[in-house]
């Protein structure tokens, strides 16, 4: 049998914090798909409102327009200005919005891979690592229990 | 749990990183070199990636955030 330097104490230590750092770690994976999940729902929410708003402003601008053309004489309507202003900032905050959920979309994507394959360490990797560690100081436990009888 | 969840992750990994150099300084037979070979150096390197990737996509997520808060 090869020599056996270990402290059968400390290893039992490092597999109980593999433990603790296998559900822990799971819990950090879990935060972060929620979050990515949190950021797709506010965008979304965020796009449905501009787009609202964008439809809202454009026919306030329609309404100023049709005004405008009814005023024959131009001398009591002030102009459109401020509502087509309105539309164009609309148009604009809808645009970086879609823009930032492909962005985000993208990330998100290039996440999955790193994401599944840690997943995939702390659901079947590492118990085996674990799993292995407890056959070890098994085995240590079983030697130096045969040493300790021997006389 | 901080809400910045490649934080935490990279705290756990310096934390289970100082488990096994304490670990280590008990252990120093055969065995314990083809643990490190292959069990602990695959985990570190794994968890560092994922942690790496987590901690992009997180400052993606938070630019977006900001960017969009209109």
């Amino acid at each position: 049998m090869a020599d056996i330097h270990a402290d059968i104490e400390a290893l039992k230590e490092f597999a109980d914090a593999l433990g603790r750092y296998r559900h822990a770690q799971r819990e950090v994976a879990e935060q972060g798909d929620y979050q990515v999940a949190a950021t797709r729902a506010s965008l979304e929410d965020k796009a449905s409102q501009w787009r609202s708003l964008l439809a809202r402003r454009k026919a306030e601008l329609a309404d100023c327009q049709r005004a405008a053309a009814m005023d024959t004489e131009g001398a009591g309507h002030g102009g459109c200005h401020a509502e087509a202003a309105a539309v164009r900032e609309a148009e604009e905050r809808l645009d970086s919005v879609r823009r930032w959920q492909q962005l985000v979309e993208e990330g998100a994507s290039a996440f999955l891979g790193p994401s599944s394959r840690f997943r995939s360490v702390l659901d079947v990797d590492l118990p085996r690592t674990e799993q292995h560690l407890l056959a070890i100081i098994g085995g240590l436990e079983a030697a130096r229990g045969v040493r300790g009888a021997r006389p | 749990m901080t809400g910045r969840p490649h934080e935490d992750g990279e705290l756990l990994l310096r934390e289970i990183g100082a488990a096994w150099s304490k670990a280590q300084q008990d252990w120093h037979d055969d065995l314990s070199s083809q643990f490190d070979r292959a069990h602990w150096a695959p985990l570190a390197g794994e968890s560092r990636s994922y942690l790496r990737a987590l901690g992009e996509c997180m400052e993606l997520l938070a630019a977006a955030e900001r960017e969009t808060g209109y």
